[in-house]
């Protein structure tokens, strides 16, 4: 019955709008530019089975015979066997400058903090089955995307309260379900190309077609801030079920750098005289330059930035599904695109949005006549800044800082953060000063070795005002082994995530704060032995005198030398004394 | 007159000095040497403002008080909010003003005791000296404005010793020493010493109803105290972040114990054995200290229960998983009580001191070089804390062996006790 609806189906999933492609190219100032490429896949079909760990369920998975298209056929799998019902994975790297650069792409929605964040929405019947299907599906991301997310455990895990109501319609299999929305951060793991080529393998195109062709790791790695998010999303209606994939790729490009790497190579070689850019208004003469800041009339094109050109459209009957939009400032700058195709060049001005089509080759080349020139700047609703205070090992205090950069309209955010069980919290010393408040607060403290902290503010703040909490924790010493190698370079703690909440409570802009670096106590790690070897002689210093103490008769001295001549031992001694005596003798 | 002005300087010291710098209340509380997650004024804080947000105390590793204490505190911290921390610093000085008197009572009731016993007059010091022995202290003045709850322990377990021995009330004393453990769990171990104790000061000698009606009264206390925590909280929880916390050593801190250290640098494999021994060892004196210095109905001059219950005490917090400074203070300030019998007899008590003194003086140098200046390392302060242990050592043996010389020279009556030189065999 199943296979009837799936063939009579067929001619509509087959339809490639299945799949899309964009890439969004925006000049920044001082020479930097955003690169942010998007790509989304549509399961049409995906009925929803829930998988009972305690049964053989990998069974039940494979004998549904399913029509993936365009969709990977690898996570498909993971997600169905883990009654995953939404899953978002962020790989982010760098340090965002909301002042040159504004809001995040997005509105910080596909944007994660540093390192790698996992949540994901699961579907189980309790909290016990909702954490074996997430152990289970980060140890399989940790494979699939060759990340370190088998460090996801209990410890790091927490249950966001306030994106709870963000979840939706339940999608759930049956009434005795619920879903659970579980989330856990890794700020100490580095992204690198490895991350990506998993990344691209989930393409139809593999990254060899398409917008996705432009993506090679030694260029986008090299980038000032770069994010890279898988989202997988469960969307019903009445009749069926749906699985949505979208995978996005932000990053900011340094122009002027990746623009002297390709003049000069990998190797810096300071500038010969004739070359320097020298401010002539000031003294200038064969032995003195005051430098200019960077160029601002110059032209760059994507082979020079990307190390590539693309390879066509994604499919090359589909001119309809990878687009190239550009952002750019008409005044000061203008782009032209490059379609070639062996020996033949044609070259057209680019208009706002470009689309790929054929299996011609794409380049495009972008001047400027005054790069400090582009288009406006958004400022996002709200600025913060976390850091650590105090100066020593055993105890800290953390002090946020939240600033609404409005003039005219009040801010409503949700503040939410994890701390790792070996920061201990006293939210007694909480202190809040200047303008806001708080509305509303969450808190469960952490379990040693088993739960981390987990705080929820729901914080107002007034047009152009600053709020600011600060609260104390003691840092924790641990046992020996659960130091990291390098314990004295200190533990990174995950950023936090401020959400600007709308009049209806729904999410309208987030953001990450950056990573704290926690320096714990650390033990010496070469005493192990030795501490061992010190602490039992004391104990058994103790042990040993009391024993003697309580245990033996008190007599005077007189007495014990008396009992001692006695005794067998002295006799046997006085024995020996005298034979080797009359053995002396005898010589 | 004397011990008015002693106990007035007492509480002036302690009530005024954390009223007008309400800092040295936080600073001591964070305090390695006087401090430790078990007993902090901290931690107490941060129970009351679960309390307050309706958070479950024991869920989460942060609180370790017993709930009764917790919701007794925070009642008494409620009468007028303004000014909770007046009202904590004045009944920390009560309580302590408490001790030194009971502490007093039981000088007087030591020294009528001996003299029974001996059949001459014992005369020991005189209650304004003993007072001034523990309000003085620097120990227990750390302690008390470290607003630790071990001010609390010290006081029941000075309560039960008076209860038994001066009111003669040995019931009421089982029940404080069941408050004591349900306070800070170690002090169950003092149950051994104390029927002892009490076998020793009952008039008619009948020790099975005697001491098993202790006991009763001792284990429905103990029992009735984690009911009504149990009715408080609704869960079995407290139960192990309270006494299993003590026991299992899941939280490290740095401390002048035996514990910290060795179970930060321990291999995962021998934790379990390691922990056992450690506790065996917490408790290992107890019984044989308890039976050495018994008082026999026969042998009028030796043995001693009230010096087996302070010993038993001064072994406890030698080897207890979580100890401050506080806990040798309370042994230290206990000491002239034994001044006519024990102290004569003892040989080291100069040399335990300076220990003592440079212990406490390098201790908090050598934490500052590890923590924040991170020009010495944990070894430093580690060192400290086997230094403390030699300190106590030294202390044991000194009095053992004084007790043991008083009893022999009691016994045998040797001619000139002066040039009497005694060894064990």
């Amino acid at each position: 019955m199943q296979l009837l609806a799936l063939l009579v189906a067929l001619p509509v999933i087959a339809a490639q709008s299945d799949y899309a492609e964009s890439l969004l190219i925006k000049p920044l100032p001082r020479n930097k530019a955003l690169a942010s490429f998007l790509f989304d896949t549509l399961l049409s079909l995906f009925p929803l089975t829930y998988t009972n760990s305690s049964s053989s369920g990998d069974h039940a998975i494979l004998s549904v015979a399913k029509h993936y298209l365009t969709f990977p056929k690898s996570i498909e799998p993971i997600v169905a066997s883990t009654n995953t019902r939404q899953l978002h994975l962020r790989f982010t790297q760098g340090w965002w400058d909301t002042e040159s650069w504004g809001r995040l792409p997005h509105n910080g929605s596909h944007t994660g903090g540093t390192g790698v964040e996992l949540s994901a929405v699961i579907e189980a019947g309790s909290l016990e089955e909702a954490r074996a299907s997430w152990l289970k599906l980060a140890l399989s991301l940790s494979g699939f995307f060759c990340a370190l997310l088998n460090f996801v455990e209990d410890s790091l895990t927490t249950f966001p309260r306030h994106d709870v109501s963000e979840m939706g319609a339940e999608f759930v299999t049956s009434a005795n379900n619920s879903l659970f929305l579980m989330r856990a951060a890794l700020p100490e793991e580095p992204i690198c190309t490895e991350n990506l080529t998993p990344f691209l393998k989930l393409l139809p195109t593999r990254g060899k077609a398409g917008l996705g062709s432009l993506l090679d790791g030694h260029k986008l790695y090299d980038s000032l801030w770069h994010s890279m998010s898988i989202d997988l999303i469960t969307e019903c209606d009445s009749e069926r079920c749906s699985l949505k994939l979208s995978q996005n790729i932000d990053h900011i490009i340094d122009i002027t750098r990746l623009l002297r790497k390709h003049r000069l190579g990998n190797i810096l070689k300071p500038l010969s005289g004739d070359q320097l850019r020298c401010d002539l208004d000031k003294k200038y003469d064969d032995w003195t330059c005051f430098p200019l800041t960077d160029e601002t009339v110059f032209e760059w094109d994507f082979q020079k930035i990307f190390g590539r050109t693309i390879k066509g459209a994604c499919f090359q009957d589909d001119n309809s599904s990878s687009l190239i939009q550009l952002d750019l400032n008409n005044t000061s700058w203008s782009a032209t695109v490059e379609k070639s195709k062996g020996d033949s060049v044609h070259i057209h001005d680019a208009g706002l949005v470009e689309r790929l089509e054929g299996t011609y080759q794409y380049n495009v080349n972008l001047r400027t006549s005054d790069s400090r020139v582009v288009n406006d700047i958004e400022k996002p609703p709200i600025e913060v800044s976390r850091s650590l205070t105090g100066y020593s090992q055993d105890k800290g205090g953390i002090r946020v800082n939240l600033k609404n950069p409005s003039k005219e309209e009040s801010v409503r955010i949700v503040y939410f953060e994890t701390l790792p069980w070996y920061m201990r919290a006293y939210l007694y010393t909480l202190k809040k000063s200047g303008g806001g408040h708080i509305e509303a607060q969450f808190y469960k403290p952490a379990i040693d070795r088993k739960r981390p902290g987990h705080l929820e503010l729901v914080i107002e703040i007034p047009p152009a005002s600053d709020f600011t909490f600060t609260y104390q924790f003691d840092k924790s010493l641990l046992r020996y082994a659960e130091y990291p190698p390098d314990a004295n370079h200190g533990f990174a703690i995950a950023p936090a995530i401020v959400k600007v909440l709308d009049t209806q409570d729904s999410t309208v802009y987030q953001m990450r704060t950056t990573t704290l670096l926690l320096t714990l106590p650390t033990p010496d790690f070469s005493m192990p032995y030795n501490v061992i070897i010190l602490t039992c002689t004391v104990m058994a210093l103790a042990f040993g005198t009391i024993f003697n103490l309580l245990t033996k008769k008190v007599v005077t001295e007189e007495e014990f030398e008396a009992i001692s001549k006695e005794s067998k031992v002295a006799q046997i001694k006085a024995r020996i004394s005298s034979t080797i005596l009359a053995l002396k003798g005898r010589k | 007159m004397s011990l008015t002005r002693v106990l007035v300087a007492g509480a002036a010291v302690r009530f005024l000095i954390p009223t007008f710098l309400p800092h040295i209340v936080d600073i001591l509380a964070g305090t390695a040497e006087v401090s430790t997650p078990i007993d902090s004024f901290r931690s107490l804080q941060e129970a009351f403002f679960y309390l307050d947000n309706g958070i479950d105390l024991y869920d989460g590793a942060m609180v370790h008080h017993p709930p009764i204490f917790v919701s007794l505190m925070k009642s008494a911290g409620d009468l007028a909010p303004a000014y909770a921390y007046i009202i904590y610093n004045a009944l920390f000085t009560l309580v302590d003003l408490g001790t030194a008197y009971k502490i007093t009572k039981l000088n007087t009731w030591y020294n009528q005791h001996q003299s029974l016993r001996l059949g001459r007059s014992v005369e020991g010091l005189s209650p304004h000296l003993l007072a001034a022995f523990y309000l003085f202290n620097p120990l227990i003045v750390l302690t008390n404005w470290a607003h630790s709850s071990a001010i609390f322990t010290y006081f029941m377990i000075v309560e039960l010793l008076v209860q038994a021995l001066v009111d003669h009330n040995m019931f009421r004393g089982a029940i404080a020493l069941g408050v004591a453990a349900y306070l800070s769990f170690v002090p169950i171990y003092l149950i051994v010493p104390y029927l002892a104790l009490v076998y020793a000061v009952s008039k008619p000698r009948d020790w099975r109803v005697l001491i098993l009606k202790c006991f009763c009264v001792f284990f429905f206390a103990v029992t009735l105290l984690v009911l009504v925590s149990f009715a408080l909280t609704a869960l079995p929880d407290f139960v192990i972040q309270c006494y299993w916390l003590v026991l299992s050593f899941q939280k490290f801190a740095p401390n002048l114990g035996l514990w910290w250290y060795i179970f930060t640098e321990m291999f995962d494999f021998f934790n379990p054995l390691y922990k056992g021994i450690f506790n065996l060892y917490n408790c290992v004196f107890v019984a044989p200290i308890a039976l050495r210095f018994f008082e026999s109905a026969k042998d009028k001059k030796t043995g001693d229960s009230f010096l087996a219950f302070y010993l038993c005490l001064l072994w406890v917090s030698f080897s207890k998983s979580y100890p401050i400074v506080g806990d040798l203070g309370l042994a230290v300030s206990m000491l002239p009580i034994f001044s006519q019998t024990v102290i004569p007899h003892t040989k080291f008590l100069f040399i335990s001191t300076l220990t003592l003194i440079v212990c406490l003086l390098l201790s908090p140098i050598f934490y500052y070089c590890w923590i924040v200046l991170g020009n010495g390392n944990s070894n430093f302060f580690y060192s400290m804390s086997l230094i403390m242990g030699v300190v106590y050592i030294i202390l044991f043996l000194d009095i053992i062996w004084g007790r043991l010389v008083m009893d022999y020279i009691e016994t045998n009556e040797p001619k000139d006790p002066a040039k009497l030189r005694l060894t064990q065999i």
